[in-house]
């Protein structure tokens, strides 16, 4: 090897590069080949050092749909409304159906559009779903950079994924879409275990909220009234269709419900046009009554919560099943994984009415009709003077008209209700009325008042003691699986009044009165 | 010339130039027009172009055409970093040094056939006479290229509008700043002098003048290179070379790692103090202040480490700007180890024809007689160095600070210079060892302070900002902020504090070896294994700790303002 000096002066003096060392020089094919074997391994190092360094919620999302050799019938696309609305796991639960939630916080429709064109590179679904949300925008990707990195960080830069980022951002942001590591690298200070290995999320894309907001007013517009046809938005949505199109994809358009403003509505009603330019089908949930309900179902202003969730993935089912001919993959081979990671799915679900604190996010679970439930509000409880909580209670229970509930509320009786979810059944007490040996239903139960005075409540073999006092939590509850029968889990909230609302604390489970039968199934 | 066309959203652009051999070269760039972002040397942009640059040059297998490769990329990496109108300007002030170096040349010419068969005293004579023509030339030519740098500085002071286009000029209060501007303009003031005092030839290529001026690695921040001297490695440069290549990217590496590792994250802290200093005081200011002299060091070495070693891998040895500063025992020496190439111009170009020049030796002469041999010895050196540091400070900048930072380095050094005797006696007397560790020590200390006061008069951008800083260190000690957690949110956290001084103490231990070895050349001599051990490490520490990327957007050179 030449020192410093010695190829100093060599050049200093002008001449060709010939070798004055005194060690046998390596041939120029051996450094060639050391200069590629180094470039390699740097490229390995930075190839890792960038998967440490990148945040996994991308990529947490996406990595099923990229490792699952599977085939999906339905695709849902659009902004986070499409996030907050699709269950792919209560689909298939239900009827049997596969697919994967694309939705994304603040993304449009031009986004959405090259969203579609990168994930066709990797999958071939049998039917498209695009919400029309932010129609009348002409913003190229996301709201924020930080949406669309959500959007772009999982995919592996393909052809279309550079034409995707050459399209929709400035020359100055492109580089950080396409060498993540030129932003991430300086997460280093904020680095965990997490970071070091691939992480999952087995929700096939959605995300649900389990919190309830009141709606603002919903006032509808005349049908023609429709926002701009000029826009980005209904450019890119008349390519993303095409693009469908041209792949032999079936197509659906959507619009979410939610108390939309007149400019929401406006865009809604321009899909309309759209969708029959195009002869594709177009469900306009702002103008479908009945499916939804906004009490209950909002988790802020726009956006669907686990309920509203769990309504529009029944309705949409349905929907696909008639109109498609959708088969069931649940007895199939090669979707053995759906059943899989349906169960972790369930545990999980389960394992919400330990970990969620507030009444809201557990009577937003009684929602889902893999659970029934016991509930019990002792008398004169404030609760049964609030209608926030009275329309979550009903919405655990869409068989009642809740004639016993409204004379509690009139009359601050204590109510009892128990809902079958698999028999699609309910009986309500109120006052000192009982209900003994129901045993058509799902399980036997009863809801009695014992010879001190006490009123118990018996799921199958197991009796508690139902707490009635003015001391005693407002609202008990015991969750029961559906399919078993079996008591999942058992709650109490004491509800204290302010000025503004009321706010539930969480209390101890409900008392077990000792009558020897197991208590394996609570968690 | 330069001529540029518009049309719609790309610009046409071509050079003409005229080669060794009269042959016109005419060069067509076909560019995008928005081309806003900026190139610096430490953006991705900057080692796109360096790479493929580097690449089709390595591949020339002639020396010419090496050439050509180099004025190609001076001409691509100018477009990129400023525009055409910018390097419109710069070719503007190549061809006036060019015309008058060639008067001058051929003014001399004439002497040289006329001065046969005179004898000394009449060639001197006849000398003297056809140095009053070249003069001419010469004070032209200075007139014009020191022109347009005095109306630049000027411009600023005033606050002229600074424009992007030769034609919008032509408006009042515009002022146009050409990249490099004072770095090729001191090193084409000095290319003109060494003709006109006939220590260099002149060159005849004004194609090979054009691309040592133009030459990319030295165009943006210097080193003010002699011209000369680079257009005699220009016209031998060698073919590829691994190892030169080789020892030529890492340092390029290592500058990557001074500016993005060190200089860019100090910055963030000292930028944070320095935009308001009223609201801070002792110990967050006594840090800002003390680390944003090791920022500039690691700002300003950094890149000169990047442009050197880019020079380095196409064969050409730019000189070194920067010899280990902080090891410098006095004011002096530190401004002999610090911008190395400035110092030189100063003291080639101001010093020494102040110094030399017969009047001032004459009045030196008649000081020392009248006043004693201390006084005369005071006033020859006194008023050169006055005049240096002044035209320094106004070289930095025109501001009241530059000003002020310009006079208190020149009061410290003649100060040190005429009191070194006295200084040696009080040693003496205290029977201080001044050959011991610990006095260098102190010596090395109390010059890193005196810079780090120097550089409080400049970096808040007024003498108020100045006097605020000082204020501010003795009002309050704020001691708490070392432990309570208030120095982490001054845009620094706890985590990049300690990447900084760990990146502080590498580059130490870098200037101590080097002070003693070639570390790059030891390293070429470990085993494989280790070598590319230690290059994976930096260049993984760099990409890592380094700031780029769209989340960090302050990494523009310090010295490439001037």
């Amino acid at each position: 090897m030449l020192t410093e000096k010695e190829i100093t002066n060599k050049e200093d003096a002008g001449k060709e590069d010939t070798s004055v060392s005194h060690k046998p020089r390596n041939p120029a094919w051996k450094k060639l080949l050391r200069s590629i074997v180094f470039l390699i391994g740097l490229a390995i190092i930075i190839s890792r050092a960038s998967f440490v360094m990148e945040p996994k919620t991308a990529s947490t999302r996406l990595t099923l749909f990229f490792e699952l050799d599977t085939s999906y019938d339905v695709m849902y696309f659009g902004t986070s409304h499409v996030l907050n609305a699709f269950i792919p796991y209560e689909l298939w639960e239900e009827y049997g159906i596969t697919s994967y939630n694309f939705g994304a916080n603040g993304m449009h429709l031009p986004s959405t559009y090259w969203l579609i064109k990168n994930v066709l590179d990797y999958a071939e679904p049998k039917l498209i779903l695009i919400d029309c949300s932010k129609l009348s925008s002409d913003t190229m990707s996301s709201t924020t950079i930080e949406q669309a990195h959500n959007v772009w960080d999982a995919f592996p830069l393909t052809k279309n994924k550079w034409l995707a980022i050459e399209e929709m951002f400035e020359p100055e942001d492109r580089l950080e879409f396409l060498w993540k590591f030129s932003i991430y690298h300086n997460r280093w200070g904020e680095l965990t275990k997490n970071d070091f290995h691939t992480s999952y999320s087995t929700n096939y894309g959605a995300v649900t909220y389990f919190t309830v907001q009141d709606p603002k007013d919903f006032i509808p517009i005349p049908d023609s009234s429709k926002s701009k046809a000029d826009t980005n938005g209904v450019i890119y949505l008349r390519k993303a269709i095409e693009l469908c199109q041209s792949r032999g994809i079936e197509v659906i358009l959507t619009y979410l419900p939610f108390p939309a403003s007149s400019s929401k509505q406006r865009e809604a009603n321009r899909a309309a046009d759209i969708a029959e330019e195009y002869g594709i089908p177009y469900l306009n949930f702002l103008k479908m009554d009945g499916i939804v309900n906004f009490n209950t179902d909002l988790k802020d202003t726009d956006h669907l919560n686990f309920s509203g969730a769990c309504k529009i993935t029944s309705y949409l089912g349905k929907y696909f099943a008639e109109n498609y001919g959708f088969p069931s993959h649940k007895g199939e081979e090669a979707f053995q994984q759906w059943n899989t990671d349906y169960q972790q799915y369930t545990s999980e679900t389960k394992y919400r009415f330990s970990t969620q604190k507030s009444l809201d996010a557990n009577l937003l679970l009684l929602s889902n009709r893999k659970y029934s439930s016991a509930i019990y509000i002792r008398r004169d409880s404030v609760l049964l003077q609030d209608e926030h909580f009275l329309s979550l209670i009903k919405n655990t229970c869409p068989y009642s008209d809740f004639s016993r509930l409204l004379t509690a509320s009139a009359e601050g009786e204590e109510y009892f209700l128990f809902t079958d979810n698999r028999n699609k059944t309910f009986f309500e007490c109120t006052g000192p009325e009982t209900a003994a040996d129901a045993e058509s239903f799902l399980t036997p139960i009863r809801y009695e008042t014992e010879p001190d005075g006490s009123r118990t409540m018996s799921v199958g073999d197991i009796k508690y003691r139902l707490e009635s006092g003015a001391s005693a939590p407002d609202i008990q509850i015991a969750v029961i699986g559906s399919a078993s029968g079996k008591i999942i889990k058992t709650m109490a909230f004491y509800v204290t009044a302010s000025a503004q609302k009321l706010t539930a604390t969480r209390g101890a489970v409900l008392e077990h009165v000792d009558t020897g039968a197991s208590l394996d199934d609570e968690n | 010339m330069t001529e540029i066309c518009r049309k719609k959203d790309i610009e046409l652009s071509y050079i003409f130039c005229y080669t060794e051999r009269e042959h016109l070269i005419c060069l067509f760039f076909i560019t995008r027009k928005d081309n806003s972002a900026a190139m610096t040397y430490n953006s991705l942009q900057f080692i796109l172009f360096f790479a493929v640059f580097l690449t089709l040059y390595l591949l020339m297998p002639r020396v010419r055409l090496r050439q050509i490769v180099i004025l190609i990329g001076n001409v691509v990496f100018y477009k990129l970093a400023a525009g055409f109108n910018m390097l419109a300007v710069l070719v503007g002030t190549s061809l006036v040094i060019y015309v008058a170096g060639r008067m001058i040349d051929h003014i001399y010419a004439g002497y040289e056939a006329e001065k046969e068969g005179l004898t000394p005293k009449e060639a001197t004579a006849l000398f003297a006479d056809y140095k009053k023509r070249a003069k001419k030339f010469l004070l032209l030519a200075l007139l014009i290229i020191l022109g347009i740098l005095f109306y630049v500085k000027i411009g600023k002071l005033l606050g002229f509008k600074e424009v992007a286009r030769v034609s919008q000029l032509f408006a009042l209060k515009r002022v146009l700043i050409p990249l490099g501007l004072s770095y090729y303009t001191f090193s084409g003031v000095g290319y003109l002098l060494d003709i006109y005092w006939k220590k260099a030839k002149c060159e005849h290529d004004y194609f090979k003048l054009l691309v040592c001026m133009t030459y990319f690695p030295h165009i943006v921040q210097g080193p003010i290179s002699h011209y000369h001297k680079l257009m005699k490695q220009f016209g031998t440069l060698p073919s590829f070379s691994y190892e030169r290549v080789c020892f030529g990217l890492q340092r390029m590496l290592w500058g990557f790692f001074k500016k993005m590792v060190v200089a860019d994250r100090l910055s963030l802290f000292t930028s944070t103090i320095f935009a308001s200093p009223s609201s801070f005081a002792g110990i967050e200011i006594f840090f800002a202040v003390t680390l944003c002299a090791v920022e500039l060091y690691a700002d300003f070495s950094g890149c000169m480490d990047i442009v050197i070693g880019a020079a380095q891998t196409m064969g050409i040895t730019l000189d070194e700007n920067f010899s280990r500063p902080f090891f410098s025992k006095s004011a002096a020496e530190f401004w002999r180890r610090w911008h190395i190439t400035l110092g030189a111009w100063f003291k080639d170009y101001v010093y020494m024809p102040i110094a030399m020049s017969p009047r001032f030796m004459k009045a030196s002469v008649n000081i020392r007689k009248k006043r004693g041999t201390r006084i005369g010895q005071i006033f020859s050196s006194a008023i050169p160095l006055a005049v240096v540091w002044l035209l320094t400070g106004l070289w930095h900048g025109t501001g009241l600070d530059y000003v002020a930072w310009g006079c208190y380095w020149g009061i410290l050094i003649i100060l040190s210079a005429i009191l070194a005797p006295d200084f040696k006696k009080w040693t003496q007397k205290l029977h201080i060892d001044t050959a011991s560790f610990g006095w260098k020590l102190f010596q090395m200390v109390r010059t890193y302070f005196l810079f780090v006061i120097g550089r409080m008069l400049t970096v808040t951008g007024s003498l108020k900002g100045f006097g605020q800083l000082i204020s501010g260190l003795f009002q309050e000690h704020r001691l708490w902020a070392l432990f309570d957690g208030t120095l982490y949110q001054h845009g620094l956290d706890y985590k990049n504090f300690c990447v900084a001084i760990v990146g502080i103490f590498f580059i130490w231990i870098a200037d101590m070896l080097g002070e003693h070895m070639r570390i790059r050349e030891n390293l070429a001599k470990q085993p494989l294994v280790l070598r590319w051990l230690a290059y994976y490490g930096v260049i993984v520490l760099l990409l890592i700790f380094g700031m780029y990327g769209s989340a960090f957007d302050a990494s523009k050179f310090v010295y490439g303002g001037f």
